[in-house]
C-alpha cells in the first residue's frame, strides 16, 4: 500500500520525508497540502531539524488507525517518556507545535510546562528558569502582601 | 631660579607637569585612540538599536523588546523566548494559588498575570477543568474563610485525605451569614440579621462587593438570593426571592445583572412563593424548591430563566414526599433532586427529570451501604451533590473533631470517607460545602457594562 510522501524542510536545511496522513495532523501543514502548494517541499522556517525530528515521532506515533491501534493509557504513559527532554527543547516544541498549529501537541508540552511550575515559590521558579529579580525590596514586599494568602 | 614651592601653590602648568611623570611617550596618542573607538563603538551600537544591556540576549527578545515588553536585564532564560500569548496559555493551566505567587517573580510575570485578557483565558481554563469542592467556615468574630479542594481519585483507599487550598479571608460584619453555592467563582452571601444586604464575594481576589439594599415591604419580609449565569450573553445575575409571613403576599421581586459600575435591582414579578432549597444553574435557568409558605411542604421547583427573567414552575406532587432538606442537582444535564428518607430505616432517595415539558420523574431508592454504620454512625451528613463520576457527595454540617467527607457510589454502593485536612482550628463550627467552584481571578472591574461581560476571549485554537 503505497501512501502520499511529503517533504518537510528544517531551518538548517534537512529534508524530512513524512506520510501525507502524518503530516496533516499539522493544521498548518495540512492547508499547505489543500492549496496545494507542497511539490517542492515544504520550508519550515521556524523550526530547527533537532526540534522537528521530535515533532514527526510525536505526530507517527499519534497517527492512530487500524495499522497501529493504540489505548489511551498507553498514549498518556508515551507522553511522559516523550517529554522527557531538556527545558529549552520543551520550549522549542511549544513554539514549534504553535507554528504547525497541532493542537494535541501545544497542549501537551504547555501543560508540561504548567506542571513543573506550579506549586514552586517564587526564589524556585527564578532559579529554575533563570529569570531575574527586577522588584525593589519595597515592589516585591507590596506584592507579596497583596498575594499573601498564596504565601500561607 | 628655584621657586619657592612650600608657601606658592601650584599652578595649571606645574600640574599639567606633574602629571606626565611616569608616562610612556605614546601614552597620550593611545589614550586618544582609545576614546575614538569607545565613541564609534556606540555610534555604531545606537544605529542597530543595540544597548549596553542587550549583552547575551537572543533575537526573539529583541522582538519582544519592539513590541513593548519590558527589558530584562542579565540573565538567559527559556521564558524569554515566549511570545506572551503561549506565556498565557501555560499559566491559565496553573492552579491560583501558583498564580498569585508568580506575580512576585518579576516586574514582566506580574504585569502578564494581572491582564484582563489573561484573566479571562484563566476562567475559561478554569471552567473547562473538573470543578472544585469548596468549604467555607465562619468563626465567632464573623470572619469567613474559604478552602478548595480537587475531588480525590475515586475509588481511592481509606486513609486517603485532602490538603486544601485556603483563600483570602473575609471580613464580615454580620454573624451566620447565609451562604449561598459559588457560580463562576463568586458567592452571594446575605446577612443573618440584614436581610436587605447582599454581598458578593471571590475567594480568590478577596474582593467583596455589596449590592444596594433590597426593598422590604415589611418588618417580617424574608429574602433569599440566588445567583444565576446566562451563557447566551455571558451575563452573571443576583436574583432576590422576597416572602412574606402573610402568605400569597408578596408578588414583587428584584434582579441585578452584576457588571462593573453602579449595581441597580429591577423589580420582577412572579407569584408568591417560599424558597426552601439552594439554587442550581443548569444551561442557563436556575432551579429551587419551593413551597407555598415557610411551614408548607415542597410542592414546586421554580424554573427562572437567567435571561428572559421569567418564571416557570414545576408541580411537584405531595406523593413524592420531597421535602426541606431535598438537594439540586445537575445529572448529566437533566434536573435531578437527592434526599434522604425520613423514616427509618434511612435510604437515600434519588429523582431525576426526565421531561421537563411532561413533567416526567425518574424515581430510585437506595439503601445506604453496608459500611456506612462504620464510617458515618450517627453524624448528621448534609447532600452536597453528585459528581460527574455519579458519586454522591455528603458532607458534615459542623466540624466536631475531623473534618470529614463521603462519597457514595449509587451503583457500586461503595462508600468512601475522605478528610479535609488543616481545619482544625474550626471545631464546633457551622461549615458550608459546594461542588462546583471555580477559580476566578477577575475583579467587578474586570467586567464591562454591558454584553460579553463573562466572556472567554479566543483560545489558540
Amino acid at each position: 500500500m503505497s501512501s502520499k510522501m511529503i517533504v518537510l524542510m528544517s531551518s538548517d536545511g534537512q529534508s524530512f520525508e513524512v506520510e501525507e496522513a502524518v503530516a496533516i495532523q499539522s493544521q498548518t501543514i495540512a492547508h499547505m497540502v489543500e492549496d496545494d502548494c507542497v511539490a517542492d517541499g515544504i520550508p519550515l522556517a521556524n523550526v530547527e531539524s533537532k526540534i522537528l525530528v521530535k515533532v514527526i515521532e510525536y505526530c507517527k506515533k499519534y497517527h492512530v488507525d487500524e495499522a497501529n491501534p493504540i489505548s489511551e493509557e498507553d498514549l498518556n504513559k508515551w507522553d511522559e517518556k516523550f517529554m522527557d527532554l531538556e527545558q529549552s527543547t520543551i520550549f522549542e516544541l511549544i513554539l514549534a507545535a504553535n507554528y504547525l498549529n497541532i493542537k494535541s501537541l501545544f497542549d501537551l508540552t504547555c501543560q508540561t510546562v504548567a506542571d513543573m511550575i506550579k506549586g514552586k515559590t517564587p526564589e524556585e521558579i527564578r532559579s529554575t528558569f533563570n529569570i531575574e529579580n527586577d522588584f525593589t525590596p519595597e515592589e516585591e514586599e507590596a506584592v507579596r502582601k497583596e498575594n499573601q494568602w498564596a504565601f500561607e | 631660579m628655584v621657586r619657592d614651592i612650600v608657601d606658592d601653590p601650584l599652578d595649571e602648568d606645574d600640574i599639567a607637569l606633574v602629571k606626565t611623570y611616569g608616562l610612556v611617550p605614546y601614552s597620550a596618542p593611545i589614550k586618544k585612540v582609545e576614546k575614538e573607538i569607545k565613541e564609534l563603538t556606540e555610534k555604531i551600537n545606537d544605529l542597530c538599536g543595540i544597548k549596553e544591556s542587550d549583552t547575551g540576549l537572543a533575537p526573539l527578545s529583541k522582538q519582544m523588546m519592539q513590541e513593548g515588553q519590558p527589558l530584562q536585564v542579565g540573565y538567559v532564560s527559556c521564558f524569554r523566548y515566549i511570545p506572551i500569548d503561549l506565556l498565557m496559555d501555560i499559566f491559565s493551566r496553573v492552579p491560583a494559588k501558583s498564580i498569585a505567587r508568580f506575580r512576585c517573580v518579576s516586574k514582566l510575570w506580574e504585569s502578564i498575570l494581572c491582564r484582563p485578557d489573561f484573566k479571562e483565558l484563566f476562567m475559561t481554563m478554569s471552567s473547562i477543568r473538573p470543578p472544585l469542592l469548596l468549604f467555607t467556615f465562619q468563626d465567632d468574630d464573623g470572619n469567613l474563610f474559604f478552602f478548595s479542594s480537587p475531588h480525590p481519585q475515586i475509588p481511592c483507599n481509606e486513609n486517603t485525605s485532602l490538603v486544601p487550598t485556603r483563600y483570602h479571608v473575609q471580613h464580615t460584619t454580620d454573624s451566620f451569614s447565609e451562604i449561598g453555592s459559588p457560580l463562576c467563582g463568586f458567592i452571594c452571601r446575605r446577612g443573618k440579621r440584614n436581610l436587605d444586604t447582599m454581598v458578593i464575594c471571590n475567594p480568590v481576589t478577596g474582593e467583596s462587593v455589596s449590592l444596594p439594599k433590597v426593598e422590604l415591604k415589611s418588618i417580617n419580609t424574608e429574602t433569599r438570593p440566588y445567583l444565576g449565569y446566562d451563557p447566551v450573553r455571558k451575563q452573571l445575575k443576583v436574583l432576590c426571592i422576597k416572602s412574606d409571613d402573610i402568605p400569597n403576599t408578596c408578588d414583587e421581586h428584584q434582579v441585578l445583572t452584576l457588571e462593573n459600575g453602579n449595581h441597580l435591582w429591577r423589580t420582577i414579578q412572579c407569584k408568591p412563593h417560599y424558597p426552601k432549597s439552594d439554587g442550581i444553574c443548569i444551561d442557563g435557568i436556575l432551579y429551587y424548591t419551593a413551597g407555598f409558605d415557610m411551614r408548607a411542604r415542597v410542592s414546586m421547583v421554580v424554573c427562572f430563566d437567567v435571561r428572559s427573567e421569567k418564571f416557570s414552575f414545576i408541580n411537584i406532587h405531595v406523593f413524592m414526599l420531597m421535602n426541606d432538606s431535598c438537594t439540586l442537582i445537575n445529572y448529566k444535564g437533566k434536573l435531578g433532586a437527592l434526599q434522604f428518607t425520613c423514616l427509618s430505616p434511612k435510604r437515600l432517595r434519588f429523582w431525576v427529570l426526565v421531561n421537563a415539558e411532561k413533567n416526567i420523574w425518574t424515581k430510585c431508592i437506595y439503601a445506604l451501604p453496608p459500611l456506612w454504620n462504620n464510617l458515618v454512625q450517627h453524624t448528621e451528613l448534609a447532600i452536597v451533590g453528585m459528581t460527574d463520576g455519579g458519586e454522591v457527595v455528603l458532607s458534615q454540617y459542623c466540624l466536631i473533631y475531623a473534618f470529614y467527607i463521603y462519597y457514595f457510589n449509587l451503583e457500586s454502593k461503595s462508600l468512601t470517607r475522605v478528610q479535609i485536612q488543616d481545619v482544625e482550628m474550626f471545631k464546633r463550627t457551622r461549615v458550608y460545602t459546594s461542588l462546583g467552584y471555580v477559580e476566578n481571578f477577575k475583579l467587578m472591574t474586570d467586567y464591562d457594562r454591558g454584553f460579553n461581560t463573562f466572556s472567554p476571549q479566543g483560545r489558540l485554537f
